[in-house]
């Protein structure tokens, strides 16, 4: 029997801290072959993966069955393995939350029958992910794509997010004519405009991208669907449409956010990544934060802004009212931009942005918290601290909090079932009220994961290719 | 791409543009679109002065980088997005007076247009620099053009203001009472909502001039905030210009290539 290796986890090269502060290029350096080949030695192909791993992960990777592959030193084939599931291993591989989702769930780490912890550490997945979907892009091989005769159906996607673009080549796949509609000039929805290209290159993202449009899918960008088309014109030129326009990205609602200098975290994420705002002044679009600023929030777009003012050279700090473990960005996340010199103040609420007589921010204040009582979620609720009351100078403040529904697309159409959230509604197979209708991502859900909204796009795309077929007539 | 198919300068520092864009079609008086010029270009907003068969009209005023960039170089646009906004509230109001300056007169032509077919009577006032742009076709639409300095408050059944944050401010400043519609100028980035660099406060509470907006009634707007809020790239924005003249210069300097 071969020895269970609990604890040589291979651990993905970093550039180190003080060289990829300075730079937007990916810091994560990928396994090398042999990294790879021995990360993948570790796992135990499990035969009650489908309760662990495969379980954990929310697109249902079948991950013993790529790894095998990988052992066998058959990359094409684990790719194969991956992409019967999951559209985009490279772009999973680096974002997906997977201390929480697969490797959260990998038996040498925690055993998810017996609900114990186990004495080991997981396999690397995610990297072993990634260095799937890189080799395969790097070494220019065509891993062709089976597409389903024409079934003659037409299906408008809104939205180029993971879930508009899986539910898109999904149906492609089936055979369906897919026409997908952009807000802004490049698809991808967070993964291009919010996700930092120091985590998620967009050469990564582009290959995928061009995975679609080899399957024939059609992208049309500039359309902002409740203005340039409305959703009842898509319903009534297509046989189906899948609604994936994401949520709307944070709200601000702290006093002295009207003040110069503060800032949404999405402002800042998409001026840097959509607009190259760090090229600034051989690129025209500007972000201005100061010497030091102030980062509030503690999920992945606190993270991401933080990543983004190390690399633009500003003192950042980072205040969130809970602790990290109560976080719900990356543990090695959190190390990383402390690695690269955040300050991170756990247990810290901002009260109020405070400007001088000009209008521009100076700081902010705060309070200390500590954990009480746990809330309707069962995390602790954080309390006030008595007399804790503090200020931070600095020069701009980024909001990275709440997120709220962005509705542009179907406020016009009353008809459409909502949550009380302004959520769209929908059933177990991805339809709302309206016939014909499907919805799916964020829009949903309210802000969840890039793999999640993967999932709910391929899901939906089942479940549209189902309603093509039987109730749609020719 | 989105082709230029003509470009007209008006005067030294205005610029009527025909654009091929076939998706803009279906927009309403008072609507916007997004312009990039290339893939990182910054994204400015511009108001649709006219549509035709294929596209729309727009009057672009060169003020910084990216105009002058359009007016000196640009063919086609890389990115068309839109329309954006919403409409512009069109009915028999009665009475209209339209306050402008610059580029202003455009969605002035645009929503007085429709104003007039639902039979109001429109007058234009507008406040420099020199006379209005594109006169003639603004006799189209209304029947007293005046230019002058400083804004007369007429009687009227309602103001519509246009083109600049400090024209709209002094009218409310005046506190005629006359029912005031203003089109708030914010930078803009993403234009569906996201990003939050448009808001606005209007009767306390927070707005997007990119879905919520552009049009606001005026006396419920917080000018102060969005006149500080104005300034806020204003270095920025001339280094971004110097930087594009030296590479005109360096451009215009290099001998033709054979
Ligand atoms: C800054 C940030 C960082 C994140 N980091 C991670 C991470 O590391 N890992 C992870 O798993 N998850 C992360 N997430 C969450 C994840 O990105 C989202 O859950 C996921 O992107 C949702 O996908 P979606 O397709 O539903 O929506 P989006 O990704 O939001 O895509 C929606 C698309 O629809 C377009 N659209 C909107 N309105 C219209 C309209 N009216 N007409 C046409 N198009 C429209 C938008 O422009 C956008 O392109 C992050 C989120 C943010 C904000
Ligand atoms: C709702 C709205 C409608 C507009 N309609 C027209 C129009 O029909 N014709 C026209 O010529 N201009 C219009 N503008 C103004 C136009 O967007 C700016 O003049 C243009 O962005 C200037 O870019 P620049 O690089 O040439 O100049 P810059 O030197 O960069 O800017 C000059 C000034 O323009 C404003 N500005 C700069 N960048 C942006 C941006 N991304 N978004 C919004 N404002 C910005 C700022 O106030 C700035 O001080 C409109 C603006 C708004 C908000
Ligand atoms: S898709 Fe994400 S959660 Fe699933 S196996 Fe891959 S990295 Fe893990
Ligand atoms: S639980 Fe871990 S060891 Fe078992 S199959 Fe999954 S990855 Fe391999
Ligand atoms: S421009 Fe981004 S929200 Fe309006
Ligand atoms: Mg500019």
């Amino acid at each position: 029997m071969k020895k269970i290796r609990y604890t040589d986890r291979n651990p993905e090269p970093l550039l180190p801290p003080h060289q990829r502060s300075k730079t937007f290029r990916e810091y994560a350096l990928g396994f090398s072959v042999s990294l790879a080949l021995d990360e993948a030695q570790r796992c135990l192909f499990c035969r009650d993966a489908h309760q662990r791993c495969i379980k954990a992960c929310p697109i249902g990777v079948d991950i013993p069955g790529f790894i095998r592959k990988i052992t066998e030193g058959d990359l094409i084939g684990a790719y194969r393995v991956i992409t019967l599931s999951n559209p985009f291993p490279s772009v999973c591989g680096r974002v997906c939350p997977q201390e929480k989702q697969c490797e959260g769930a990998c038996i040498l780490y925690y055993d998810t029958v017996k609900g114990r912890r186990n004495k080991g550490l997981p396999v690397s997945i995610g990297a072993l992910e990634k260095f799937v979907g890189d080799f395969v892009r790097i070494s220019g091989v065509e891993v062709s794509e089976e597409r389903a005769n024409p079934t003659g159906k037409r299906v408008a996607v809104v939205g180029a997010g993971p879930a508009g673009l899986a539910c898109a080549y999904q149906l492609a796949k089936l055979g369906h004519h897919v026409d997908v509609y952009e807000a802004l000039p490049t698809a991808g929805g967070v993964m291009a405009y919010g996700i930092p290209a120091a985590r998620l290159p967009r050469e990564v993202l582009s290959w995928e991208m061009g995975k679609l449009e080899k399957l024939g899918v059609r992208f049309f960008f500039g359309y902002v669907i409740g203005r340039t088309l409305s959703l009842r014109e898509l319903l009534s030129s297509y046989h189906a449409v899948f609604l994936g326009v994401g949520a709307g990205r944070g709200s601000l609602g702290i006093k002295g956010d009207h003040l110069k200098g503060v800032y949404s975290a999405i402002e800042v994420l998409m001026r840097v990544g959509l607009m190259g705002a760090h090229m600034f002044p051989q690129v025209p679009t500007p972000v201005k934060l100061g010497r030091k600023t102030v980062v509030v929030g503690g999920g992945f777009t606190a993270v991401d802004c933080a990543i983004t003012a190390l690399r633009l050279g500003v003192e950042t700090h980072v205040v969130y009212r809970r602790t990290r473990e109560t976080s719900s960005a990356r543990d090695e996340e959190w190390d990383h931009i402390q690695e690269e010199g955040a300050v991170i103040h756990w247990l810290t609420q901002p009260v109020e942005i405070l400007g001088d007589e000009e209008g521009k921010v100076i700081g902010i204040k705060c309070v200390k918290m500590t954990l009480g009582e746990p809330d309707e979620t069962g995390r602790p609720r954080p309390v006030p601290v008595p007399d804790s009351e503090h200020v931070i100078e600095c020069d701009s403040v980024i909001l990275a909090i709440g997120q709220k529904a962005n509705p542009v697309a179907y406020e016009d159409m009353k008809e459409l079932a909502l949550t009380q959230w302004g959520t769209v509604k929908v059933d177990d197979q991805f339809r709302t009220n309206i016939p014909g209708l499907f919805a799916g991502g964020d829009v949903v859900n309210g802000g969840d994961t890039v793999v999640r909204a993967l999932a709910h796009g391929r899901k939906a795309a089942l479940s549209i290719h189902q309603y093509l077929m039987e109730e749609v007539t020719p | 791409m989105f082709p230029i198919l003509e470009k007209s300068l008006l005067r030294e520092d205005f610029l009527l543009l025909k654009i091929r864009a076939p998706h803009l079609l279906s927009a309403k008086p008072g609507q916007l679109v997004i312009l990039q010029p290339h893939e990182l270009s910054e994204r400015i907003p511009v108001c649709i002065l006219d549509l035709w068969e294929e596209g729309f009209w727009c009057l672009l005023q060169v003020v910084g980088r990216t105009t002058l960039q359009i007016k000196e170089e640009v063919e086609s646009f890389y990115y068309v997005g839109g329309p954006i906004g919403k409409p512009f509230p069109i009915k028999n109001y009665g009475k209209v007076v339209f306050y402008t300056t610059g580029w202003g007169v455009a969605p002035a032509f645009n929503v007085g247009r429709a104003l007039k077919k639902e039979g109001c009577s429109l007058q234009l006032f507008y406040t420099g620099p020199g006379e209005p742009p594109m006169y003639h076709k603004l006799r189209e639409v209304f029947e007293v053009i005046e230019t002058q300095e400083t804004p007369p408050p007429v009687d009227a059944d309602l103001w519509v203001s246009a083109g600049s944050n400090e024209l709209s401010r002094y009218l409310v400043s005046l506190g005629k009472g006359v029912p005031h519609i203003a089109l708030v100028n914010t930078y803009m980035l993403d234009a569906v909502g996201l990003c939050l660099v448009c808001r606005v406060t209007v009767k306390g509470s927070t707005q997007l001039a990119c879905v919520d907006g552009p049009w606001f009634p005026a006396e419920e707007v917080d000018w102060e905030n969005l006149l500080e809020r104005e300034t806020l790239y204003r270095q920025e924005e001339e280094l971004a210009l110097e930087e594009y003249l030296k590479e005109l210069r360096r451009r215009k300097n290099k001998p033709a290539e054979v």
